[in-house]
């Protein structure tokens, strides 16, 4: 097998011309297969974590918390009154705020704390600047992991500040990550409810003196839980619902949240997330089949051209002890190489994206989905390539391609 | 030895062109004999080379090459007897041109199943003992017909085979060319290699030590 790998590659260099066109050719698709499945990801990056509320029966709701409007045994702002209130309530998906009791040195760090339910800590990622998210980073005892976003207190990743919970026990609390400024992060969304979609849920925050837009430092829920610090449910909540709770009850529960606050049924804004997906593949499609129909088409012909070539060759090999059906593999090998350059030729072309911000402001990303699709197009090109040689091979005799070459 | 015992061969049998090329034909060469295979053009030399060398198959009679069966073999056992006991020389060479001289001559080693050390120096080896050894890195492509076929040869003989099969070796090449290949070939006898040629030059065949002569599918002298 060894000999026909490296016949392989020989009749790769010997039609070296016409091999990096096909080189370029399969490069060119990589990289489109990465931009398609990353603009897929993108979408569906933010609806992935809501995904249990937003394809359920779910309500999303805003609970005020202002006492003068709502009274405080009614309001809905925190996981237990939700619970309590609604007992039809499987889970809750919520962002919270809430202050840490900040001691020592650290008593001078003006920061509002966010804390993420577990379903947007493990589900969500968002761009970091630097450091781990804190799904990446392992829990220890008397340590709280956070994350910032840009701030004016000058927290970078590896800083460590001294608190206490809220019965008085000393803890850390471990700058683990830092994201990055306008970053996408979990957070009330704006705007017209009734277009709501997932990624509304994620929008891009911008910190700097001309906005609105305040530092934070982000922990997990159940860190807030551990530490008893008080918190409050900051106008953005998903509360996915009993499959069993009927209509009539969910309109009840839904004129409860509106007295408090106001809501919707979450339903649609995963109607409105896929419909936006399903706009974006329909406009991508035929572009991706285009690309794809054109690599095989010329992937076939390239290669039945090149095989025809080669027949001699092969003949040569087949009076030498080959077996001429075995022939077959140094085309499968000479398109392995092929396919190997492509992909590397890919990868230095994104990389170089990457290194000079060309990519900086897109959602082209390289993660195991991407993988997976460069891994379709390879194999399919691997399949076409050795369509033709095979088909060429399996109908000629070696006998006559040595008789008509005298 | 090489033993032949009324061997038939069928091309397209069962169908409206059927034509046989062989039929039944004997023949008995020793070991270390040079014989050529002589008869006008579609009598048969070519077909009877191709059995020989098994590159085609046979449907009726026996091949044996050192008491050993040649017929209804694996595809692997053929390429195994082609590749140990039978060195191939073409009219047009046969070479890969855009191979040199010693990637040409090394193709029979890659393919052996036997383990072989130091596949460069039998290569060379074999160009030397042709005259080629200075023009082992030159690409075939840039070698003159005589220069190729010394290539071929090295090629044919580098897995030590017992027995080379010519195909017109001669036939592309000019007389005092050919007569060097043909000196070629009586040197590889003398080592004691079976050397069988076909050609429909006389001036050749008369260069062996016994002619066969095959005409219209049979041997009509020995």
């Amino acid at each position: 097998m060894f000999t026909y790998i490296k016949l392989g590659y020989l009749e790769f260099v010997r039609n070296l011309k016409i091999n990096l066109l096909i080189v370029i050719e399969i490069a060119a698709v990589l990289i489109t297969a990465i931009f398609t499945v990353s603009s897929v990801r993108s979408q569906l990056r933010f609806y992935e974590p809501l995904s249990n509320y937003l394809n359920s029966k779910s309500l999303y709701i805003i609970p005020e918390t202002l006492s003068n409007r709502v009274s405080y045994d009614k309001q809905l702002t925190s996981y237990e009154a939700i619970f309590e209130k609604i007992p039809e309530a499987e889970s809750v998906c919520a962002q919270t705020s809430f202050s840490f009791n900040f001691t020592g040195n650290s008593m001078n760090v003006s920061i509002r704390g966010m804390g993420y339910p577990e379903e947007i800590v493990e589900g969500f990622k968002p761009l970091l600047e630097d450091g781990k998210w804190l799904s990446e980073v392992s829990q220890e005892d008397g340590v709280v992991n956070a994350v910032v976003t840009e701030n004016y207190s000058n927290l970078e990743v590896g800083d460590e500040l001294t608190a206490e919970t809220e019965s008085g026990e000393p803890i850390t609390v471990r700058i683990v990550g830092k994201i990055k400024n306008s970053a996408a992060i979990f957070k009330k969304p704006s705007g017209d409810m009734s277009s709501y979609k997932a990624d509304d849920f994620f929008p891009n925050y911008l910190i700097n003196s001309d906005t609105q837009n305040e530092p934070y430092i982000i922990v997990a829920q159940e860190d807030i839980d551990r530490c008893g610090y008080y918190y409050y449910i900051d106008k953005c909540a998903l509360i996915k619902l009993d499959d069993s709770t009927s209509d009539e009850r969910v309109e009840e529960i839904l004129s409860l949240a509106m007295s408090v606050g106001s809501g919707m049924n979450a339903e649609s804004i995963g109607e409105n997330t896929m419909d936006e997906v399903k706009t974006n593949l329909i406009f991508l499609l035929p572009i991706v089949v285009g690309v794809l129909l054109f690599t095989i088409v010329t992937t076939i012909c390239m290669s039945a051209i090149n095989a025809k070539k080669q027949l001699r060759s092969y003949g040569v090999y087949y009076i030498c002890g080959s077996r001429w059906k075995q022939c077959v593999f140094i085309s499968v090998f000479s398109s392995i190489v092929t396919a190997a350059i492509a992909a590397v030729l890919a990868a230095l072309a994104l990389f170089i994206g990457d290194k000079s911000g060309l990519l900086k402001n897109t959602v082209i990303e390289f993660g195991s989905w991407q993988l997976l699709a460069c891994l379709a197009v390879v194999v399919l090109y691997l399949i076409t390539a050795i369509i033709m040689p095979l088909a060429i091979i399996g109908r000629t005799n070696p006998r006559e391609i040595l008789k008509n070459n005298e | 030895m090489i033993s032949l015992k009324n061997v038939v061969k069928v091309y397209n049998p069962k169908k409206a062109n059927e034509f046989t090329a062989l039929k039944g034909v004997d023949a008995q060469i020793e070991d270390g004999e040079m014989v050529a295979i002589i008869g006008k053009s579609g009598a048969g030399k070519s077909t009877l080379l191709h059995i020989l060398a098994c590159i085609d198959s046979y449907e009726e009679g026996e091949y044996y090459i050192d008491d050993e069966l040649v017929k209804k073999l694996s595809e692997k056992k053929y390429a195994k007897i082609r590749n140990e006991k039978i060195g191939i020389v073409m009219q047009d060479f046969a070479l890969v041109e855009d191979f040199s001289a010693i990637e040409n001559v090394m193709i029979p080693l890659s393919f052996s199943k036997k383990k072989i050390s130091g596949k460069k120096e039998l290569a060379l080896k074999a160009l030397d003992s042709v005259g080629m050894k200075e023009y082992a890195k030159k690409s075939c492509n840039k070698l003159s017909g005589g220069q190729k076929q010394r290539v071929a040869i090295a090629r044919a003989i580098v897995n030590d085979p017992t027995m080379i099969l010519a195909d017109e070796p001669t036939g592309a090449l000019d007389t005092k060319t050919s007569a060097e290949i043909m000196e070629l070939f009586h040197e590889l006898n003398e080592r004691g290699k079976t050397v069988i040629i076909v050609t429909h030059d006389p001036l050749v065949a008369e260069q062996c030590d016994r002619v066969i002569e095959i005409s219209d599918g049979q041997i009509v002298a020995s």
